[in-house]
């Protein structure tokens, strides 16, 4: 996949200490458009903490980081350009699928429109769960609340998506699929996608490169392009040594 | 409910036994019988002054609870903004509401206000502010601190924060909170109109109490029981039905 277009993610010497310890130390890289990266770490290494400072969600950190050219470290990100998913679904237990989906724009202070209703209709369709739209949290499987989730970060056809180990609570199963329908989803929509795991496998299955972290203090300790065809298949040679490659990095 | 049916009708029926027995044995006028008792309630419940006085505590239960649980649930809630109310809510003001007994802040009220519907409605609102304050504290411990951060992706509004996503999720602990106020509401409503009203189902007691119309203190209070039983097992097992439990897994 070439890196095509322009940056859409600028993060420049990001470091962050939480009391006197220093979790991230002088971080920088660039996501493009349409571009899948990965962020691959031991855990513990602060890799959900970079992601935090770059959504906007934790203030105090050093550096800089743009979105869209618009710096948004240690102040609020522009709404509609990011959206992002957590390692838990995080849905509102009073509300249906649907009223979670449209839960952003009423955040963002607008009641939503039928335009908003039709985008909310459109970003359940593409997570395959237009029939479940008025179904409660409690009543769908692990799997369906976190495609509720990603619907809901879809919403505001954002330009980048973050994702924070979003597949890491489902079962093997549940998660090839989902991440087969992320492409799927990533292909039409043609947003940016900075990616956080601690699996290797699923690395190699999403990423157009793979920044690799080292433990604390972290920094980047390489970026490992991945030239593997799309579709990916998880059991060609290429795929099997590309992961061998980059356990190898991580240990 | 329907499958309780039977069971409900036979506990009254033994209740209405054990009491005509006890009436019978005693046979004093200080003990009426179900059967004078129920003809002083049909009584009451025929002449529209006394729906008068019905409408009256009414309206002062549910206009104490809704003045006892604004300032409850406000001061309940700065307790997550403020450290210094939350000392002082939970160190000063709320072991005060709570250890004070409600016919104390009656009398002062009656002092300051005489006979008219701010006493009863005041002496509610204390004695239930209490109930609101304890259970949106609780709220608040539960409270899905990565929902607000989740909502935090797309607002820094804290206000709109508040209405979307932390109050939506204290509204059970609130509807327990006048759930339990509304019982105690109503008993102390009764207690506030003996002494500090002229009109209420408080008041028509102490004038039965006063001109020793035995039958009429029991009459008053089987119907009393019987509102209370309707606004606890109707409205709030409706509404709890209806709202509160739509998004949660039904318990068998």
């Amino acid at each position: 996949m070439e890196t095509s277009g322009s940056v859409i993610l600028e993060v420049k010497n990001i470091s962050h200490s939480f009391e006197n310890l220093k979790v991230l130390e002088k971080i920088s890289f660039e996501v493009h458009g349409s571009e899948v990266v990965c962020i691959l770490g031991p855990s513990g290494c602060g890799k959900t903490t970079l992601l935090r400072i770059i959504a906007g969600l934790i203030s105090g950190a050093q550096g800089s980081v743009k979105i869209n050219g618009l710096e948004t470290i240690n102040e609020s990100t522009n709404w509609q350009d990011i959206g992002v998913v957590f390692q838990e679904p995080r849905l509102l237990p009073w509300r249906d699928a649907f009223d979670n989906v449209t839960l952003p724009f009423e955040l963002a202070g607008k009641k939503p429109s039928e335009a908003d209703s039709r985008l909310a209709k459109k970003a359940l369709e593409m997570v395959n769960l237009s029939d479940f739209e008025s179904s409660y949290p409690y009543q769908l499987s692990g799997g369906m609340r976190q495609r509720v989730s990603l619907a809901r970060a879809l919403v505001t056809n954002p330009r980048i998506l973050l994702m924070d180990e979003p597949l890491t609570g489902l079962d093997v199963s549940t998660r090839e699929e989902l991440q087969e329908e992320i492409i799927r989803i990533w292909r039409e929509r043609k947003m940016s996608l900075l990616w956080v795991t601690h699996d290797p496998e699923e690395a190699v299955f999403m990423a157009d490169r793979v920044i690799v972290l080292s433990k604390r203090p972290t920094n980047i300790k390489t970026v490992f392009p991945i030239d593997l065809p799309r579709p990916r298949s998880r059991s060609s040679e290429g795929f099997l040594n590309t992961e061998k490659t980059l356990r190898q990095l991580l240990s | 409910m329907v499958k309780k049916l039977p069971k409900i009708i036979l506990a009254i029926l033994i209740f209405l036994l054990a009491w005509w027995a006890i009436a019978a044995i005693s046979d004093s006028p200080l003990f009426p019988t179900p059967w004078t008792t129920f003809k002083a309630l049909w009584k009451i419940l025929k002449s529209p002054t006394s729906w008068g006085h019905i409408g009256a505590s009414t309206y002062r239960v549910v206009v104490g609870t809704a003045i006892g649980s604004v300032f409850g649930a406000i001061l309940g809630l700065s307790t997550k903004y403020s450290s210094f109310m939350a000392t002082a809510v939970k160190v000063v003001i709320y072991p005060l509401l709570q250890s004070v007994p409600t016919i104390c802040w009656a009398l002062i009220f009656v002092l300051w206000f005489g006979l008219s519907d701010t006493t009863p409605i005041l002496a509610i609102a204390s004695a239930v502010a209490p109930f609101f304050m304890i259970n949106i504290w609780e709220g608040l411990k539960e409270l899905d601190s990565n929902l607000v951060e989740m909502a935090s992706v797309y607002t820094k509004s804290r206000s709109r924060i508040l209405g979307k996503v932390i109050m939506p999720m204290l509204y059970p602990y609130i509807f327990a909170a006048t759930r339990s106020s509304m019982m105690v509401a109503w008993k102390v409503v009764i207690l506030g109109e003996i002494f500090g009203s002229a009109s209420g189902m408080g008041y028509m007691l102490s004038i039965a109490y006063g001109s020793y119309r035995i039958e009429q203190v029991f009459a008053w209070t089987l119907a009393f029981a019987i509102i209370l039983i309707i606004f606890d097992y109707g409205i709030f097992k409706y509404i709890d039905r209806k709202f509160i439990r739509k998004w949660k897994p039904q318990e068998a």
